[in-house]
């Protein structure tokens, strides 16, 4: 749960969340749209650029979490370029299995780039939301916005008992460990089993206790919550103004110079 | 004059009675602590005293009236009888600390802005201000308590109940809720009821005690009258405090004569110094 930690400390954690949504979900839009691999490219660029210049994110850690959906890109990717045909003309490379060719072709390396390139872009406007907008604010968002509350309000003690239980569950399993609960396999699966369902039964005594307690407050059937009013952070409106239409002219430009 | 009382109560779960025939009373705007051995019913007690468990058969009585059960006589109750749960964890449901405080106050349907004040306020009482948008869950034990007493104080009940908030708390800790405790009893007027296993604390800020034991009321009394029977006391799996047991040793064991009902230090030290000028 390091990036719960990475939001708050990001220099835009108070920055209104509004500014933010709406910055990287245009972003990610013209990304997409846009289907160009320059667009992606620049989207990626300006989204790090705001995480580790504006949100002094530490580099390392940003491009430690791009790594998790490089690996799978990759491994996507790998299937997308690889065509089959019974056509060996198109391809730059192939292997021959019986009348058909596995290969690369010119499109397929095209279409991996543009795929790939997207993909990346899309995904760190999303890394952006989430490394500088802590989860309460988005919570206060979403309150605000058409969701139902209930489910904003499941959403939210959900996000809360997590915490609860895991440290609940870390205490289990160390009481269960320094107990040689973990010594082999077969004892291993056994305590495993153990931990899961007492830590089921635990989840349903804290939902009964958590009642009692929002009873005692004056619970009548809606959570309804005052969150802090946020700074308009005017560099940053400037910065996500400017990108948005810089990069809006460029996707236009590109469109019309295709045709 | 009593501002919350119960006449005759009884409570069972299923066919346990954690509560029988109990009458207690507590003084508006007095430190009333509850003793009693795990499983006495000091949290069954404090659970129908803000309507959250409804008695088998008795009454509680807020400021001289029976309460009633219906929804809206509830919410009344409940805004003026507060309770601070043991476990902060099972009171903090919201991630965000302000948020949190609000709760209360927003269920009052009050304006926005009395709600944020009143959040703040709260929030600096406790000395949690400066960590009001920090997530709940980095919080340390003794500041989630501080946040979950600053969740009660934002609703401004008469009276405000604390299920032993010295428990899992370091020395440090346990004064600093202390003094909390007697600045709201003393600042705002408010009846502050907690339970406590910590008996040395109870003669330093107690003004009165209840002895309960398997559900039902053994003695009433200041901590003096309390700790003048220790036999009482440990016939009910309870004890002095240390320096009322060294008094009592001195007095029964040692025949000197000292009042061994004294159990904070500034009372035991009279006593000793009483014995050594003589």
């Amino acid at each position: 749960m390091i990036i719960d930690k990475l939001a708050y400390n990001s220099r835009l954690s108070k920055t209104a969340p509004t500014e933010k949504v709406i910055f990287a979900i245009t972003s990610m839009i013209i990304c997409i749209i846009s289907n160009s691999i320059l667009v992606s490219f620049i989207t990626i660029l300006a989204m790090l650029f705001i995480i580790i210049h504006i949100g002094k994110t530490n580099i390392k850690t940003v491009f430690n979490l791009m790594t998790v959906p490089l690996f799978f890109l990759i491994f996507g990717c790998m299937a997308i370029i690889i065509s089959i045909s019974t056509d060996k003309s198109e391809m730059i490379l192939y292997i021959k299995l019986g009348k058909i060719f596995l290969g690369v072709t010119k499109y397929s390396i095209f279409s991996v780039a543009i795929t790939f390139t997207k993909s990346l872009g899309a995904v760190s406007c999303m890394y952006f939301l989430s490394l500088t907008t802590p989860v309460n604010d988005i919570f206060s968002l979403l309150r605000k916005s058409i969701i139902p509350d209930f489910i904003v309000e499941i959403a939210e003690l959900i996000y809360r008992y997590i915490f609860v239980l895991l440290d609940v569950c870390e205490k289990i399993h160390l009481s269960q460990d320094s107990r040689l609960g973990y010594v082999n396999l077969k004892t291993g699966y056994r305590s495993t089993v153990l931990l899961v369902s007492n830590l089921f039964i635990r989840s349903m005594n804290q939902a009964e206790k958590t009642f009692t307690a929002l009873s005692a407050r004056g619970y009548d059937g809606s959570i309804n919550l005052l969150s802090e009013k946020h700074k308009h952070n005017k560099p940053f409106i400037l910065f996500g103004l400017t990108y948005i239409f810089g990069v809006t002219a460029l996707t236009v430009f590109l469109k019309a110079g295709i045709k | 004059m009593n501002i919350i009382e119960t006449k005759n109560l009884s409570y069972k779960y299923d066919d346990t009675t954690a509560l029988s025939d109990i009458s207690i009373s507590f003084e508006k705007g007095k430190i009333t602590t509850l003793l009693g051995a795990n499983g006495a019913g000091k949290s069954t007690l404090f659970l129908t005293l803000n309507g959250i468990l409804k008695p088998t058969s008795g009454t509680v009585q807020f400021m001289g009236k029976d309460i009633g059960y219906s929804k809206k006589e509830l919410k009344l109750l409940r805004q003026n009888v507060g309770i601070v749960f043991q476990n902060p964890d099972d009171q903090l449901f919201s991630s965000s600390v302000f948020s949190d405080v609000s709760f209360g106050a927003m269920n009052l349907n009050l304006p926005r802005e009395e709600v944020k004040e009143r959040t703040y306020d709260a929030l600096k009482r406790v000395g949690m201000y400066t960590l009001r948008d920090r997530p709940t869950h980095a919080l340390s034990f003794g500041q989630k308590k501080r946040v979950a007493i600053a969740g009660v104080l934002v609703m401004k009940p008469k009276v405000i109940i604390l299920d032993e908030p010295t428990a899992g708390l370091d020395p440090m800790g346990v004064s600093e809720i202390m003094h909390l405790l007697q600045n709201i009893c003393r600042n705002d007027h408010a009846t502050i009821i907690l339970s406590t296993h910590d008996i040395d604390v109870v003669p330093i800020y107690s003004d009165f005690v209840h002895v309960i034991h398997n559900g039902g009321l053994i003695s009433s009394g200041t901590p003096d009258e309390i700790f003048s029977d220790p036999d009482l006391l440990r016939q009910h799996n309870l004890r002095l405090p240390r320096i009322a047991h060294l008094l009592e040793i001195l007095n029964k064991h040692d025949s000197f004569d000292v009042d061994f009902s004294k159990g904070a230090i500034s009372g035991a030290r009279q006593e000793l110094l009483k014995l050594l000028k003589r």
